[in-house]
């Protein structure tokens, strides 16, 4: 099959890569704590979902080491026929630019509500869609490059959770399981709902340079994400006990209450930038899925056009697939919560299936398989 | 389409028009001079039953004057009053009387009157501070004994050009130096709104009018200086009610409680004569409770430990001679510091308000305790039977050991 992406990735970008697409969903919004009914252990539903996530991962990742030299896009038309695999292919695509979408609109939501109320958010989707277009359009080299700048960033970001020490009081931690597990499997649904944005490895595994190596840093950046996610839901009950549950925008708020000494206040834009930096990332990474899954399906020589369409369609979804911040939150908490599971798991198993039906007839017809690792 | 060098030029050219419409400020930018910096906010129930807002700002000019005898003689604050139905309105009608659009980022204190918080409490007028994104979480919540907020906003203090630094100076010498005010931000009154089995608290202020005859020297010359303000007790609210205060000593008595007394000072009867007193500056201190629930009854057990040195005495005293004298002054310090916390606890019983957390430390050790007694906790909170244990250890007796003695 013919690569159109001619980039290659390190190992430790895809898991720089990884680990951004998974922090939005805790930096910018935190849809796990908002209304989260059980707050003073909510950690108990972090570790849940990390570790079935990492369960998860396995198949989510297993599936693309089957066949290495290929996109999910090219391999699923392989093993499931041309028109059923393209239409998994259109399902992902579609995937890709409405998640993008769901992050641009919760980005600029975050910064409408917390830093500038007055400016349209429109403001922020187009400046956010043109950087990460632009991104897209250069390639996967490229934002890996930056995924692994802007990771570092994230992991030194992670001072925020720390720095309000002052304003932290231990004991909100207690209870322990007031309200029994309940909660917090329902709560973890949503933790590993955002965890399914890691299929998007589905389209970095055959450009990662060592791909053995693929595995191992793809359970790095769960576990990296999992500390960091355990440590704001923490560090969020700490700081606002009752009220933590409250916030709409919860990293921004926190990030807020960093005060050092009397004097040095109001850095949250040093950690909030980062983060602005780590969405844009995100959403470079599904456009470029995005454009270049569409070229492969329509077989076109290059996906660098495909780029900024993609960015366009994505911008005016997240203005039109959403009315305000609360709609947003329903949506992303009750809605996008079980419809990602449901459709990175189906895919997942479906191909998973599919390959070993037709492993199973190819080997009674020609013994050995022509997909092995380079 | 192929592209030739004239859609690169048009491209170029449409690039950068839309950067120069872009990068030419902000959407939101507000020019310096235009903002008043707010450094308290107060809010009261305006005469009419309305909400009424008063705003201190700052005035950076009268500041910046230095030592100089410029900036003395203009007050470098100034204070607008304004009302309205809600506070955001309130904020908007300010333009009507204040020349500068209030910036809330560097606000420091959020002050509550007596009659609003009697009248209407806290629900209608604290949900604007934590929608708004320019307010901080981190302004320290006082409530006014007595008085409006009105009336706190226009007190002067002496060392400190700006009330709001004034204060500040005070929160912190009280709070490290005497323990008698329990201080909490916006964020913490919040918790203590939302959690379970607690009440909120507040720190008390009280305004003091000061005799038109009174002349103030030392930084502030100014003859319109009316009224100066002290700090000290506690606003203790049920729900978002103001329901009664605690006053200094029972303040404390709540800070040995929590743990949070930092340095203090303890007088009481000096061991041997009734009529005489002891001081005891207190070091360090740490302190904790914990309730159990028993079939018949609720009981809260506390426990202080503290260390101290001897400050003063009243009459002659010799450790040299007597040591067995020492143990005595401990047990006196044990003695007053365990009847300064039965007082609060006994006050705030009255008062029906848990403003300690015991309904809290139930919820957070035995939550399935709490699901039973928390609907009627109101009912059995002034039935709690306290314990107190408090381990007091003296260091040193200071620079004598014996004191002077008349002939």
């Amino acid at each position: 099959m013919q690569q159109i992406e001619g980039g290659r990735i390190s190992s430790f970008q895809v898991m720089c890569l990884l680990f951004l697409v998974r922090m939005t969903a805790t930096t910018i919004s935190f849809p796990f704590m908002i209304g989260h009914e059980s707050p003073t252990d909510a950690w108990i539903g972090v570790a849940i979902g990390v570790a079935v996530s990492l369960v998860l991962l396995e198949l989510i990742i297993q599936l693309g080491m089957k066949y290495p030299d290929m996109t999910i896009i090219q391999y699923s038309q392989v093993v499931l026929g041309r028109f059923p695999g393209k239409a998994i292919a259109f399902l992902l695509i579609w995937f890709w630019i409405s998640d993008a979408a769901l992050t641009i609109r919760a980005l600029g939501a975050a910064i409408t509500s917390s830093f500038m109320p007055e400016t349209p958010i429109l403001v922020f989707i187009l400046l956010t869609v043109l950087l990460s277009a632009n991104a897209a359009r250069n390639g996967i080299e490229i934002v890996g490059r930056w995924g692994e700048l802007v990771a570092i960033g994230v992991l030194v970001s992670g001072l925020v959770l720390v720095l309000p020490y002052r304003a932290m009081n231990f004991k909100n931690l207690m209870p322990v399981l007031p309200y029994g597990l309940a909660p917090h499997i329902k709560g973890s649904l949503t933790i590993i709902a955002f965890y399914m944005r890691l299929s998007i490895a589905w389209m970095i595994i055959p450009l990662a340079h060592n791909r053995k190596e693929v595995l191992r840093y793809s359970r790095y950046a769960v576990l990296l994400s999992g500390v960091l996610i355990l440590g704001h839901a923490i560090s969020l009950v700490t700081v606002f006990g009752s009220q933590a549950t409250a916030l709409a925008v919860p990293g921004f708020t926190l990030a807020r209450q960093i005060f050092i000494g009397q004097f040095f206040e109001r850095i949250e834009t040093i950690p909030v930038s980062i983060w602005v930096l780590n969405a844009m990332v995100k959403v470079a990474l599904d456009f470029w899925a995005a454009a270049t899954g569409l070229s492969q399906v329509f077989g076109l020589q290059n996906f660098q056009p495909l780029a900024y369409p993609v960015g366009a369609l994505a911008a005016s979804f997240s203005m039109l697939f959403f009315e305000s911040l609360v709609d947003l939150i329903q949506f992303t908490k009750h809605t996008w919560s079980i419809y990602s599971i449901l459709l990175v798991i189906a895919i997942a198993l479906i191909l998973h299936l599919g390959s070993i039906i037709k492993n199973s007839n190819s080997r009674t017809i020609k013994p050995g398989n022509g997909h092995s690792d380079r | 389409m192929i592209p030739t060098r004239s859609t690169h030029v048009a491209a170029y050219v449409a690039i950068m028009a839309v950067l120069i419409s872009l990068t030419s400020g902000c959407w939101n930018r507000r020019e310096i001079e235009t903002l008043g910096f707010v450094m308290a906010i107060g809010l009261d129930e305006s005469p009419s039953g309305r909400i009424q807002l008063t705003v201190q700002f700052a005035k950076p000019g009268a500041l910046a004057g230095g030592t100089e005898a410029a900036g003395r003689s203009e007050k470098p604050f100034w204070v607008s009053t304004v009302e309205g139905d809600t506070v955001f309105e309130c904020f908007r009608h300010l333009g009507s009387v204040s020349t500068k659009r209030p910036y809330l980022q560097h606000n420091r204190f959020i002050i509550f009157g007596d009659e609003l918080l009697k009248n209407k409490g806290l629900m209608p007028v604290i949900d604007f501070f934590n929608r708004d994104a320019e307010a901080r979480l981190a302004s320290q919540v006082l409530a006014v004994k007595g008085a409006t907020a009105r009336e706190y906003l226009q007190a002067e203090f002496e060392g400190a050009s700006l009330p709001s630094e004034g204060e500040q100076g005070m929160l912190l010498y009280l709070e490290t130096a005497l323990g008698t005010i329990s201080p909490l931000t916006f964020r913490e009154l919040e918790d203590r709104m939302g959690s379970e089995g607690i009440e909120p608290i507040a720190v008390g202020v009280e305004v003091v009018p000061l005799k038109p005859d009174t002349s103030i020297k030392g930084e502030l010359t100014r003859e319109e200086v009316k009224s100066t303000a002290r700090l000290g007790g506690t606003a203790v609210f049920k729900g978002d009610y103001l329901v009664g205060w605690l006053d200094e000593y029972e303040t404390r008595g709540l800070n040995w409680i929590l743990g949070k007394v930092k340095s203090t000072l303890m007088v009481f009867p000096q061991p041997g004569f009734e009529d005489r007193l002891a001081t005891i500056e207190i070091l360090r201190s740490t302190g904790n409770f914990k309730v159990e629930v028993r079939d018949d009854s609720i009981v809260a057990s506390i426990h202080v430990d503290t260390i101290g040195n001897l400050g003063e005495v009243q009459e002659p005293v010799d450790f040299v001679k007597q040591p067995e004298t020492w143990g005595q002054f401990e047990k006196g310090l044990e003695a007053a510091i365990k009847q300064e916390i039965m007082q609060t606890v006994t006050k705030l019983q009255a008062l029906g308000a848990d403003a300690i957390g015991f309904g809290q430390d139930i919820f957070r050790r035995k939550p399935k305790d709490w699901a039973n007694i928390r609907g009627h906790w109101d009912d059995l909170f002034p039935t709690v039977k306290i314990h107190v244990q408090v381990k007091a250890k003296l260091r040193t007796p200071g620079m004598v050991l014996k004191s002077v003695k008349t002939r």
